[in-house]
Order: structure tokens, then C-alpha cells, then sequence
């Protein structure tokens, strides 16, 4: 079973140990830029003078990610914050606030969030946008899916144009969004 | 000048360093969705 996951929930979400311990928070989602996969989180740590951690939870190091807490076993699931992602990319490879092009040139939007499947593993299915005029939808954030491989190695993200015809107003309709818009395009390719 | 007004002083750059560091420390904490390169 798989459920939908606005990233911007996760992120702050405290991270606890099994034991009880509230060890770091959810700073940064990851995902790899082919498949999108969630590849896990860099840490913060908890409290007001607290900064950036320098180990990262990898997401096959996770035990449950609940609607009020992220939970690991125990502190040794940590692992150095470099194995899951380089200071350039962190730096760089941010989303949030990027134009989402299609394929065509057209300008859809502004990424406000990225929608996760959470399951077994993790993947980044979508975004929320705040639309552009082109969409025709008046400014107001929708989600937009994406095709099982993305590309994200610039400073736009291109998407098919057809993405534009699966554009869903909430989350709750937006997993179905997601299997019509890949199975036009795998019909596409046949 | 009196001690008081000393004190009042050196509370205000206590206040105002604590607050920026606050500041500072909470957008380092603040997060994003990463890109991770794979190629």
C-alpha cells in the first residue's frame, strides 16, 4: 500500500528512536534526479540554536514514517550526510521555487512542493505548482504529475506537455492523475 | 553616563545578537527537495 506525501510534511517532522529519543528533525527531502527516487533526508537538529547536522538518515535506514514523527531504531541508522548527498547539491539542486517547462516551451508554473509515494521505498511523483496563466487556472496551486523518468538537471524541470491534461486540484484524486498520465505516455511509446 | 543606561545597552546587543542568532540558526534548519545527480 502506498500513500501521497506533500514533501513540505516531512520536513521538520521530528525523528525519534524507538527507544524515545527525539534524536534530529527532517531538513532536506533527496531524490534522485532519473527515476525519483527518495534516495532519504539530511537532519537538523532539535532546538532553537541548533543548526544543519552533519549525518543524514538514508531511506532504507527508516523504520516508519508516521503522520507525527519519523522513527529509526536507534542513532546508529544515521549515516554521514555526504553519503546521501554532496554540499553542491545541497547547495544547488533545490526545487522549491523552480519553473516547471513543458517539453513544447511553455511555462506552467512555480513548484511550491513535491508529492512523494511513500511505500516500500519512496518516490517523487508530482509537484505542487502555483500555475502559470498557460494552465489556465486562474494562480491557484495544483498538482502536476511526472513521467517515470524526470529530468531535473537543469534550472527548469521539463515535463511532457501532455502532463498539462492530468493536472489535479487536490491530492486526494492526484495518485490516479499519476497512472493515467504515465500510462498515456507508455501508450505513446507503443 | 549612569550604569543604568550601560545596562540597558549591553541587554539590548544581548537581545538583538540572541535574535539574529536565532534567525540565522533557524534558516539553516529550514529544508527543501533536493536533486541528487545520478549521472
Amino acid at each position: 500500500m502506498t500513500v501521497l506525501m506533500r514533501a513540505k510534511e516531512i520536513i521538520r517532522r521530528p525523528v525519534v528512536t524507538l527507544a524515545g529519543d527525539d534524536v534530529a528533525q527532517i531538513k532536506d527531502v533527496v531524490y534522485a534526479d532519473d527515476q525519483g527516487e527518495v534516495a532519504g533526508f539530511t537532519l537538523a537538529g532539535r532546538g532553537l540554536f541548533a543548526g544543519p547536522k552533519k549525518e543524514a538518515l538514508a531511506w532504507t535506514s527508516i523504520h516508519a514514517v508516521g503522520r507525527d514523527a519519523v522513527m529509526i531504531i536507534n542513532e546508529e541508522m544515521f549515516d554521514q550526510r555526504r553519503d546521501i548527498v554532496d554540499k553542491a547539491q545541497a547547495r544547488g539542486g533545490n526545487v522549491i521555487a523552480s519553473r516547471v517547462l513543458t517539453d513544447t516551451g511553455t511555462d506552467l508554473g512555480k513548484v511550491v512542493d513535491a508529492i512523494l509515494e511513500i511505500g516500500e521505498t519512496a518516490r517523487v511523483v508530482g509537484y505542487a505548482i502555483d500555475s502559470s496563466e498557460a494552465l489556465g487556472r486562474g494562480g491557484r496551486t495544483v498538482f502536476i504529475p511526472l513521467p517515470d523518468t524526470i529530468a531535473v538537471s537543469g534550472e527548469a524541470l521539463i515535463v511532457p506537455s501532455t502532463a498539462a491534461d492530468f493536472v489535479s486540484d487536490d491530492l486526494s484524486g492526484f495518485g490516479a492523475s499519476v497512472q493515467a498520465f504515465r500510462d498515456r505516455l507508455r501508450g505513446e511509446k507503443h | 553616563m549612569d550604569w543604568w543606561v550601560w545596562l540597558i545597552i549591553i541587554l539590548a546587543i544581548v537581545v538583538v545578537a540572541l535574535g539574529g542568532a536565532i534567525a540565522i540558526q533557524a534558516r539553516r534548519r529550514s529544508g527543501g527537495v533536493i536533486t541528487k545527480r545520478s549521472g
